[in-house]
């Protein structure tokens, strides 16, 4: 016969689902504060100068500070920009690489600057008719230096920046560098020979992955989920950066603007609007006419 | 249920739904490893090729008098102050650089050049141009093409708005080709080996040539490479040298001589200019190229008048020639062409030693003169009405006058000798005038056709000088 009084079976009863439940719900709660891992997008469909590479930037950052951002997709249709803020972006990138995977997509085209990244990411795909390639340094060397009756300065320099001959020299300086960030991002993968890579020439990426310059043809959902896989995660959520690192920033509404020179219609066109020393791919015809 | 049961399961309960969720997420943990940077404080900029030692000032002036002609009438892709280490070179060897802009035919300003020097023309030749420049060469003018394949002209099509390029050698090749050289539509590159830029091309295999004497590395900045069919190769490129037309390894030449050692084509002119002419060997092969422009032993012809003379030049009358002023009018016209080639005319009693000499005579004086024509085999006949030429045959002595050019190593001699002394003024002003139109050049032997003039005494002063007499009325007619 039980003796036990209801009041004791309550209490046992309410004992025992305290043990239970609450360790269950305690684990659930935290359970829930474990983030979605999120594949983050970053997308570069422009010219790398000033403004494009600071908002990509930003987005890097942001991947970097947000744990459950477990890798990130750079989705790349650019012809390359200004040398200095491929490498901003590209130190970046590395940077990124050393806690998150960074997977590159290459839409229409990744040349010159845009190349230098992917050869900072850990893994490239592109479709079989994106162009990859251009790999090199373009400038226009300044003039010879003069002197003006109206402008003083303080040495034969300080108007023109640099000799003609030593400019070139630093262009070559640059085009060394360049193809060391593809030598050291590419490693075994890199079959082509030195004197193929530094041709300039732009290839389809059905040639750039015979080269080795570009890991896999593919979509920009295989690069999602190659990201994934290298950062070995399941049931993730795929983000644009973007939104949520540029909303607030001043530079997300400028991307696009000032870095090609426009024709006297308003009409941009595919060169830059600053002579100087650029990772770009510029149309053959756009050459010729400049 | 025992507490340590009670404990086992609350700590599963908690851990199951996180556990869960991070295998749902995670599969793995990521590690990376170290993300490789290339050291870019290593690389460093490449240095230029050590210049060549200055050449020594030169002790003679092996080039004094000679006139180079450079073309500035074809569109050519130059500016003057660029090639001023050349025309230095030329004037630091006696030489004197000259442009033709085109005022007049190319012929008369190759007349007196010992070289004609193009730089990447942008237009053709004509035909009497063409025709101007191989007789120039056959007779020992020196011709030296420059092209440079970062001179190309760019055209536009108003219509379509496409760009045509218009290499110099479109416009180049056709002035080579009769001597079996041309320029190739490249340009040559190394990505291995080369002066700070994949396009400047370093050359430090040369062959055996005045042109290349002293060469040990040369650098050419932006050159097309050049063929030759019969000529020789100066220089050749080595194996990691590309041509952009094929992209395949060459050797490629960037200099090539004519089979007759007079037409040299040169696929850069960059490596002439400052500040390219001061790196590595450029300059010396500046040297060696302003050597040949004004080293042509260029064999002068009647028609080449007034550029017969290369010195100071003494003017003497034989025979019964006297300076009166029927004919001191038509010597001051030659003293003048010569002059404007900066040559002294001086009337002598006798030609003095180191100058061309330049010698009046008549037929009527045949003693006077004999020592002149008998090195052309010329003789008069008795009745000195026909002169024998040897190798043209009979020729008027009456009405023909004779212009008997000899080249000499110390002295040039033009003798003109014309049938009396009242034709000789005639003669010697169609010399001055440079034009023998009026003259049957063969070789050194001129025959010009002269006017007959009668004698002077068979005219009154009153048929030259007559006056008019007008009748001067009177008075009124009368009706």
């Amino acid at each position: 016969m039980d003796e036990t009084k209801p009041e004791e079976k309550w209490v046992q009863t309410r004992n025992g689902l305290l043990w239970l439940a609450l360790p269950l719900v305690l684990g659930l709660l935290v359970a829930a504060l474990i983030p979605q891992p999120v594949i983050g997008v970053i997308s570069l469909v422009d010219a790398i100068y000033g403004d494009s590479a600071q908002s990509v930037i930003w987005q890097i950052d942001y991947a970097r500070q947000h744990s459950e951002v477990r890798a990130v997709v750079l989705v790349l249709d650019s012809p390359g920009g200004t040398v200095v803020h491929t490498e901003a972006v590209y130190l970046e990138l590395l940077k990124l690489r050393e806690s998150k995977p960074v997977v590159v997509s290459i839409e229409g085209m990744a040349a010159s600057g845009a190349y230098y990244l992917t050869a900072g990411s850990d893994y490239a795909f592109a479709k079989p008719t994106s162009m990859v390639g251009n790999i090199g340094v373009v400038g226009v060397l300044p003039d010879s230096p003069s002197i003006f009756e109206n402008i003083i300065s303080t040495g034969p320099y300080k108007l023109w920046g640099s000799p003609r001959d030593t400019y070139m020299r630093q262009i070559e300086i640059i085009k060394q560098a360049f193809y060391e960030v593809v030598k050291t991002g590419r490693g075994d993968r890199l079959v082509a020979e030195a004197d193929v890579v530094l041709s300039g020439q732009i290839w389809p990426a059905s040639v750039a992955y015979q080269f080795g310059l570009i890991d896999e043809l593919g979509s920009q959902s295989d690069a999602v989920e190659k990201a994934a896989r290298l950062a070995r995660v399941s049931n993730y959520k795929v983000i644009d950066l973007y939104s949520v690192a540029t909303a607030q920033s001043p530079a997300g509404s400028a991307v696009g603007k000032g870095f090609f020179a426009e024709s006297a219609e308003g009409v941009t066109l595919p060169y830059p609007k600053e002579a100087g020393i650029y990772l770009l791919y510029i149309p053959p015809a756009l050459v010729e006419q400049k | 249920m025992k507490p340590y049961l009670r404990i086992v399961l609350a700590v599963a309960l908690f851990v199951v739904p996180i556990l869960t969720r991070v295998v749902t997420f995670y599969q793995a943990p990521f590690y990376k490893a170290e993300v490789s940077r290339p050291d870019f404080a290593s690389f460093k900029l490449p240095e230029p090729p050590t210049p060549s030692s200055r050449p020594e000032a030169l002790a003679a002036l092996p080039g004094e008098g000679k006139v180079v002609i450079i073309d500035a009438s074809h569109g050519n892709q130059y500016v003057p102050n660029e090639i001023e280490p050349l025309v230095t070179a030329l004037s630091a060897r006696g030489g004197r650089a000259e442009f033709d802009m085109g005022g007049l035919p190319l012929s008369s300003h190759l007349k007196y050049a010992s070289a004609y020097i193009i730089f990447s023309p942008s237009l053709p030749y004509s035909g009497e141009e063409l025709r101007a420049i191989h007789q120039f060469v056959k007779s020992g003018g020196r011709l030296l093409v420059f092209a440079d394949p970062t001179r190309s002209l760019l055209s536009y099509d108003s219509y379509t708005g496409a760009t045509v390029i218009l290499p110099d050698v479109n416009y180049a090749n056709p002035v080579l080709a009769p001597y079996g050289l041309s320029f190739v539509n490249d340009y040559l590159y190394n990505l291995e080996e080369n002066e700070g830029n994949f396009r400047n091309v370093k050359f430090v295999d040369f062959a055996d040539s005045p042109l290349t004497a002293g060469l040990k590395m040369v650098v050419f900045y932006g050159v097309h490479s050049v063929q030759t069919t019969s000529g020789s190769f100066l220089a050749r490129s080595d194996g990691d040298t590309f041509s952009s037309l094929t992209d395949r390894r060459g050797p490629f030449a960037p200099l090539a001589l004519s089979e007759n050692g007079q037409v040299l084509a040169a696929g850069d002119f960059s490596f002439l200019t400052n500040p390219f002419s001061q790196v590595a060997d450029n300059g010396v092969l500046l040297g060696t190229i302003a050597d040949f422009a004004v080293g042509s032993e260029r064999a002068p012809s009647l028609v080449n008048f007034p550029y017969l003379f290369s010195r100071p030049t003494s003017l003497i009358t034989v025979g019964d020639v006297q300076l009166d002023a029927s004919l001191l009018g038509p010597i001051a016209t030659l003293q003048n062409a010569l002059n404007l080639v900066n040559i002294p005319l001086s009337l002598r009693a006798k030609a003095v030693d180191g100058s061309d000499v330049l010698i009046l005579g008549t037929l009527q004086d045949q003693d006077a003169i004999s020592d002149y024509t008998r090195p052309f085999g010329i003789t008069l006949n008795d009745e000195a009405t026909t002169l024998e030429i040897k190798g043209v045959g009979k020729v008027s002595a009456e009405d023909s006058g004779l212009l008997l050019f000899s080249k000499g190593p110390k002295s040039n001699r033009l003798v003109l000798i014309a049938p009396t002394t009242r034709m000789l003024p005639e003669l010697v002003g169609l010399v001055a005038g440079g034009d023998l139109s009026a003259c049957v050049v063969q070789e050194n032997i001129g025959i010009c056709s002269l006017t007959p003039v009668e004698e002077e005494d068979e005219y009154s002063y009153e048929d030259y000088n007559f006056e008019y007499d007008f009748d001067t009325p009177s008075s009124t007619p009368a009706p």
